[in-house]
C-alpha cells in the first residue's frame, strides 16, 4: 500500500517565557492509504495537536511531515489551503455545520473554494448526500436536522471534495450510542471503499472497529498496534 | 456571487452596527462632497482665469451709488483719462467691458429643448432662456490675448459696427454641441470661434466670476462704445488694466479719479483678490475639514472595530470555511466585500443627502454658471473625490483588519467551532 | 476605585479610542452651544436687546399728539419696560442706508464702543453705529445737525459689530424730519415694548393715557415674541454652521458605541465568569458604567481645558471659521450632563450584551 503520510521525529513545542511544553515529542508515524486509524489518549496527550498538524491547520516546530511523499516545507504557505481543500476532509464532534446554510449549501462549500461549476457542485453534493442517506433533506437548514443527521451531512461534506484523507475528531462524541454506531458504520463502509480515515476518539468501542490503534501519552506514541490487517 | 450573498447575510445579522456605520458614511461623505466642491472650486479659481493674475488690475469704486453724476463731467474729460492711461509708462494695456444677457429667440427659430432648458434660469423669475454675455471693447480684446487661430477671433472691423448690425461672436465650448463656426444665433450673432474653458471678470466689485463655457463674448458696438453715459459708467465700474510689475498705483489712481468726484476709485489686483478669496474660504472650510478628517478617522475605527468583533463572533464560521479549504485571503476578501457594501450604500445615501440638502444651491449654481467657491455641483470630479476618500477608508481599515486576521491562528479559529 | 482604574488601564487601547470618541463628542457640542449663544446674542442685538416679552403697539391717527408728549406718556407709563420704535430705514446719500431707532424712555441703551449715552432732555443727541460715524462729535444726517454722543457696537467679532454699523439711536422727539414724514405718510407709529416682566398692564396704562390725551387715536397691540422666535430659528446660515458640530457629535457617538461593542465582546469571558460567581446584571452594568463614566469624565475635563485654551482665540476663530468658542459655568454644567448621557448611551450596547450573556456559555468558547 502507498504511504500517504509520514511523520519523522515530529515535535510541537509551545514556549512560555522560561517554560517549554512539548505537545508532541518526537512522533514517528507512517499512515498508508486505506488505513482506518484510531488515535486515543488522555486529555493533554497531544491528540489535538497531532490532528491539527495532520489537517494542515498548524505546523510542527521540528521534524519532518511528508504528505504523499512531499515535504510540508515544499508546499508554499499561501497554497496550504488548496492542499487542505483537495486532500483532506474533516468530521468534527460538534459537526461544524453553518447553521444559516441549507444542507446542500453546507455540503457544496469545499467545492466552492475549488471554484467548481455550480451544476457539478450540486450533482456531487446530491450524490454524497444520497450515500449518507439524506437525499430527502437537502434544502433544510442544517440546524433543523437531528444530531445524527447533522453528522451525516458533515461526512457528506468531508467526502464531496473526494479527499485522500478523512480526519474525524470525536465523530460520535456528541451522539447517542445507536446513532454513533451508524456513523462509525458509514466510516467503516467508506474505509472499505479505500478511504484513509484517522479518528480521534476516547471511545474504546469506536477504536476497536478500526484496523490500527495509536495511543498517545505526553506527546509521545505509547502504543501503535494493528488490530486487523488491511 | 456567493461571497456577496454571504456578505449581505453577515450584514443583516449585525444590522444595528451596519446602520450606525451607514449613518456615519452618509453624513461623512456628504460633508466630503461639500468640502470637495469648495476645494475643487478654489483650485478652479486658482488656475483657470482668462486674465493674468499678477498684471491685471480692476478699477473698483469705493461704493455703488444710485447714479453717476454725469452732468458734472464731459466726454472729453473721460477721453483724456483714457489717453493718459494709454501713454502711462506702467500701463501695458487697458480695456472696458459690460455684462449683457442675450435672450434666445425661440419663436422664429426652433431650438433644441436641452439648450433651452440649460439657459432658462428659473430662479431669476425670467422664463425666456438667455445667455450671459460679456461685451468688450477693442483694447480689452487685445488685452485678453485669447490666442485663437486666424479667422476665429475678432478683427478691427468687428468693433466698427453698431448695435443693430449682425455681429461676430465667440461662444463657450458648450455651444459646440449645438452650433458650428459660421452659424447664426438669433439671426444676429455669428459664431466665429469658441472660447477656452476658463472664467472672466464680469463685475469688478464682486468676487465671483463668469465661467466662459456657457457664455459668449461680443465685440462692443461703436454706438455703445462712444455713448458718453456708458463710457462714464464703464470707467467707474468695468475698466481693466494690465500693468507692469511695480507700477505706481497711486499715480494711476489719481489719473482715473475725476476731480471732485465723491466716488473714490481704486485699483485692485485680480490675483491678490482671488488669492485672498481662496485664503478666506480655506479658513472657513476648517470646521468642515475637521469634520471630514474626523469622519475618516471614525469610519476607519468603526470599520476596524466592527470587523474585529464580527471576526470574533464568526470564529466558528471562518474556522469551518478555512478547514474546508478557504484561504485567509478569501476570508479577508469576504470581510472587505461586507465593508465595501456598507461604503457603496453610504456613497449612494450621501449623494442623495447632499443633493437634497443643497437642492436649491445646486440649481442656482447650474443656472448661474459662476466661478465661485460656492459653485456647488455633483459632477465626475466630485464623485472621484468621494470615491478616493471611500477608497482611503477601505484601504486603511482593510490594512488593520488584515493585520488582525493574520494574527488569528487557524487552529484557534477551529477551536471556535466547538 | 483602584480596581476600576486598573481595569481601565488593562484595556487602555480601547479606552484610548473611547477617550478620543468622548472628546470629539463633547467638544463639538460645547462649540455648538457657545456658537449658538453667540449667534443668539447677535440676533438679540439686531433687534435691539434681549427680553422675555416683546409686544408691539401700533398707534394710528396720532396727528394731534406730538412726539414729545408721547415720549412723556411712555416715560410715566412704563416703569419696567423699554419702549422704542421699530427700525425705520432711510437713505442718506453720503452714507447709505441708515436704520433709525427712536427711543421713548431710557430703560435701554445700545452697547457702546466709545462715548456716553443720550439724555431725553438734551437736544439733537444721537448714538450712531461705527459706519455712520467712527468718532463722537457733530454730523449732519438728513439735513439736521446731530451731536454724536456715543458709538454703538459690541467688540465681539466681525458679525456682532456689523449689527450696529448702520444704526442710529435718537429720542423720538429728535427724530429726523424725513422719518417723521414716513410716520405721517403711513399714518401709523409702530412701537416695541420689551420687558422681562409681563408688560400688559403698563401697555394698557400707556394706551389709555394716549387716548385720554387724544380720544381719536386708534391703538392695537400684538405679541411679537413668536415672530422673533420663528425668525431666530429660521436663520439658515446659523443652521448650516451648527449642523457640522452636530454631525461630528453624532459620528463620534456612533464611534463610541462601536468601540464599546468591541470592548464588551473582548470582555465577555470575564463578564461570564463574574456572572457565574454571582454578579447581578445591575452590578455588572454599574461596573461597566463606572468605567465608561470615568473615561467620559476625563474626556470632559480635557474638553473644558481645550475649550478654555481656545477661548483666548475666540475672535480669530469666529472671523475665520464662523464658530465662537467660549466657556462659562452653564457650558460646564451642560457639558457634564452630556458626558453622563453619552456614558449612559455608550453603556447601552454592553448592557444588552450583559443581559444576553449566559454564565457558562462564553467560558466554553
Amino acid at each position: 500500500m502507498m504511504e500517504l503520510i509520514k511523520l519523522i521525529d515530529l515535535k510541537k513545542i509551545y514556549s512560555h517565557k522560561y517554560n517549554k511544553t512539548f505537545a508532541l515529542d518526537g512522533i514517528n508515524l507512517s499512515i498508508k492509504q486505506g488505513e482506518l486509524i484510531a488515535v486515543m489518549g488522555p486529555s493533554g496527550s497531544g491528540k489535538s495537536s497531532l490532528l491539527h498538524i495532520l489537517g494542515l491547520m498548524d505546523s510542527p516546530s521540528e521534524g519532518e511531515f511528508l504528505l504523499n511523499g512531499k515535504s510540508l516545507q515544499q508546499i508554499k504557505k499561501h497554497k496550504v489551503h488548496k492542499t487542505r481543500n483537495q486532500m483532506i476532509g474533516f468530521v468534527f464532534q460538534y459537526f461544524a455545520l453553518l447553521k444559516d446554510y441549507s444542507v446542500i449549501d453546507n455540503v457544496t462549500l469545499p467545492l466552492m473554494y475549488r471554484k467548481s461549476r455550480h451544476k457539478e457542485r450540486i450533482a456531487k453534493a446530491k450524490l454524497y448526500l444520497e450515500k449518507v442517506g439524506l437525499k430527502e433533506h437537502i434544502y433544510k437548514k442544517a440546524d433543523e436536522l437531528s444530531g445524527g443527521q447533522q453528522q451525516r451531512v458533515a461526512i457528506a461534506r468531508a467526502l464531496v471534495g473526494e479527499p485522500e484523507l478523512i480526519l474525524a475528531d470525536e465523530p460520535t462524541g456528541n451522539l447517542d450510542r445507536r446513532t454513533g454506531e451508524e456513523i462509525i458504520d458509514i466510516l467503516q463502509q467508506l474505509n472499505s471503499e479505500g478511504k484513509t480515515i484517522v479518528i480521534v476518539t476516547h471511545d474504546l468501542e469506536v477504536a476497536r472497529k478500526c484496523n490500527r490503534i495509536i495511543e498517545l501519552i505526553d506527546g509521545k506514541i505509547h502504543t501503535d498496534q494493528f488490530t486487523k490487517s488491511l | 456571487m456567493f461571497r456577496i450573498k454571504d456578505a449581505l447575510r453577515a450584514l443583516s445579522i449585525r444590522w444595528v452596527i451596519s446602520i450606525l456605520l451607514l449613518v456615519q458614511f452618509t453624513y461623512g461623505l456628504s460633508t466630503i462632497a461639500g468640502t470637495g466642491n469648495i476645494f475643487f472650486n478654489l483650485h478652479y479659481l486658482k488656475i483657470n482665469s482668462v486674465l493674468d493674475f499678477d498684471s491685471t488690475y480692476l478699477v473698483v469704486p469705493g461704493r455703488i451709488t444710485n447714479g453717476l453724476q454725469d452732468e458734472r463731467y464731459t466726454k472729453e474729460q473721460v477721453e483724456e483719462i483714457y489717453n493718459k492711461l494709454k501713454n502711462h509708462k506702467d500701463v501695458i494695456s487697458f480695456g472696458t467691458y459690460y455684462a449683457d444677457n442675450i435672450v434666445l429667440d425661440t419663436k422664429t427659430h426652433p431650438l433644441d429643448s436641452r439648450l433651452i432648458a440649460e439657459f432658462t434660469k428659473t430662479h431669476v423669475g425670467f422664463n425666456d432662456p438667455f445667455i450671459n454675455t460679456i461685451v468688450i471693447d477693442e483694447n480689452y480684446y487685445r488685452l485678453l490675448n485669447l490666442k485663437l487661430s486666424s479667422g476665429h477671433g475678432f478683427s478691427a472691423q468687428d468693433f466698427r459696427k453698431n448695435s443693430t448690425q449682425e455681429a461676430n461672436i465667440l461662444a463657450g465650448s458648450y455651444f459646440k454641441k449645438y452650433y458650428k463656426t459660421g452659424d447664426l444665433i438669433n439671426d444676429q450673432y455669428r459664431i466665429i470661434g469658441f472660447l477656452p474653458d476658463k472664467y472672466i471678470v464680469n463685475n469688478n466689485t464682486s468676487n465671483v466670476y463668469l465661467k466662459l463655457d456657457k457664455a459668449m463674448i461680443l465685440p462692443m458696438p461703436e454706438d455703445r462704445y462712444n455713448d458718453y453715459n456708458l463710457m462714464l459708467s464703464r470707467l467707474h465700474l468695468t475698466t481693466i488694466l494690465k500693468l507692469r510689475p511695480g507700477a505706481n498705483l497711486e499715480q494711476l489712481t489719481q489719473i482715473i479719479q475725476f476731480p471732485g468726484d465723491d466716488v473714490k476709485l481704486s485699483l485692485r489686483n485680480l490675483g491678490e483678490d482671488i488669492r485672498h478669496n481662496i485664503a478666506d474660504n480655506t479658513y472657513s472650510e476648517i470646521p468642515q475639514m475637521v469634520l471630514g478628517l474626523s469622519f475618516i478617522l471614525f469610519s476607519v475605527i468603526g470599520i476596524v472595530v466592527t470587523t474585529m468583533v464580527s471576526i470574533m463572533i464568526r470564529k466558528r464560521e471562518f474556522g469551518i470555511k478555512l478547514a474546508l479549504g478557504e484561504s485567509t485571503l478569501g476570508i479577508f476578501s469576504q470581510i472587505t466585500i461586507e465593508n465595501v457594501i456598507i461604503g457603496i450604500t453610504g456613497i449612494g445615501l450621501s449623494l442623495v443627502h447632499f443633493m437634497w440638502k443643497y437642492k436649491r444651491l445646486l440649481q442656482f449654481s447650474r443656472e448661474m454658471n459662476l466661478a465661485s467657491p460656492l459653485d456647488l455641483k455633483m459632477n465626475g470630479s466630485i464623485l472621484i473625490i468621494i470615491f478616493l476618500v471611500f477608497m482611503t477608508i477601505i484601504s486603511i481599515s482593510s490594512f488593520f483588519v488584515y493585520l488582525f486576521l493574520r494574527r488569528q491562528e487557524l487552529k484557534s479559529l477551529i477551536g471556535g467551532m466547538e | 476605585m483602584r480596581r476600576i482604574l486598573n481595569d481601565i488601564w488593562i484595556s487602555k487601547k480601547i479606552f484610548t479610542m473611547l477617550f478620543i470618541g468622548f472628546l470629539l463628542t463633547l467638544l463639538p457640542i460645547l462649540i455648538a452651544l457657545s456658537t449658538r449663544n453667540y449667534y443668539d446674542e447677535h440676533f438679540y442685538y439686531s433687534i435691539n436687546g434681549h427680553y422675555k416679552y416683546y409686544y408691539s403697539i401700533t398707534l394710528q391717527n396720532i396727528k394731534k399728539t406730538d412726539f414729545l408728549t408721547l415720549q412723556n406718556i411712555a416715560d410715566s407709563s412704563f416703569s419696567s419696560s423699554s419702549v422704542i420704535t421699530k427700525d425705520i430705514t432711510i437713505m442718506e446719500p453720503e452714507i447709505g442706508p441708515i436704520q433709525v431707532v427712536g427711543l421713548l424712555n431710557n430703560l435701554w441703551k445700545p452697547p457702546l464702543l466709545q462715548g456716553t449715552g443720550i439724555e431725553s432732555d438734551e437736544a439733537n443727541e444721537i448714538i450712531a453705529g461705527k459706519l455712520i460715524s467712527d468718532h463722537v462729535g457733530t454730523m449732519k444726517i438728513m439735513g439736521k445737525e446731530y451731536h454724536v454722543k456715543g458709538i454703538a457696537g459690541k467688540d465681539a467679532g466681525r458679525d456682532l459689530i456689523n449689527v450696529f454699523n448702520f444704526k442710529m439711536y435718537v429720542y423720538l422727539n429728535e427724530i429726523p424730519a424725513s422719518v417723521k414724514r414716513i410716520f405721517d405718510k403711513q399714518d401709523a407709529l409702530e412701537l416695541l415694548v420689551r420687558s422681562n416682566q409681563n408688560p400688559k398692564n403698563e401697555m394698557n396704562r400707556f394706551i389709555s393715557e394716549v387716548k385720554q390725551h387724544d380720544p381719536e387715536v386708534n391703538a392695537s397691540t400684538d405679541n411679537e415674541s413668536p415672530k422673533y422666535e420663528a425668525e431666530k430659528n429660521s436663520r439658515q446660515g446659523v443652521k448650516e454652521v451648527l449642523s457640522y458640530p452636530y454631525k461630528l457629535f453624532l459620528m463620534a457617538l456612533i464611534n463610541c458605541v462601536n468601540v464599546s461593542y468591541l470592548w464588551i465582546y473582548v470582555k465577555r469571558k470575564e463578564i461570564s465568569l463574574r456572572k457565574a460567581l454571582g454578579a447581578s446584571n445591575l452590578a455588572l452594568f454599574v461596573y461597566i458604567m463606572s468605567q465608561l463614566s470615568i473615561c467620559a469624565g476625563l474626556a470632559a475635563i480635557f474638553t473644558f481645558f481645550v475649550q478654555w485654551l481656545l477661548t483666548g482665540l475666540n475672535l480669530t476663530i469666529v472671523n475665520n471659521t464662523s464658530y465662537f468658542v467660549s466657556l462659562n459655568l452653564g457650558h460646564i454644567i451642560i457639558g457634564f450632563l452630556v458626558t453622563l448621557s453619552i456614558a449612559f448611551l455608550t453603556s447601552l450596547v454592553p448592557l444588552l450584551h450583559i443581559l444576553k450573556i449566559e454564565p457558562a456559555r462564553a467560558l466554553k468558547e
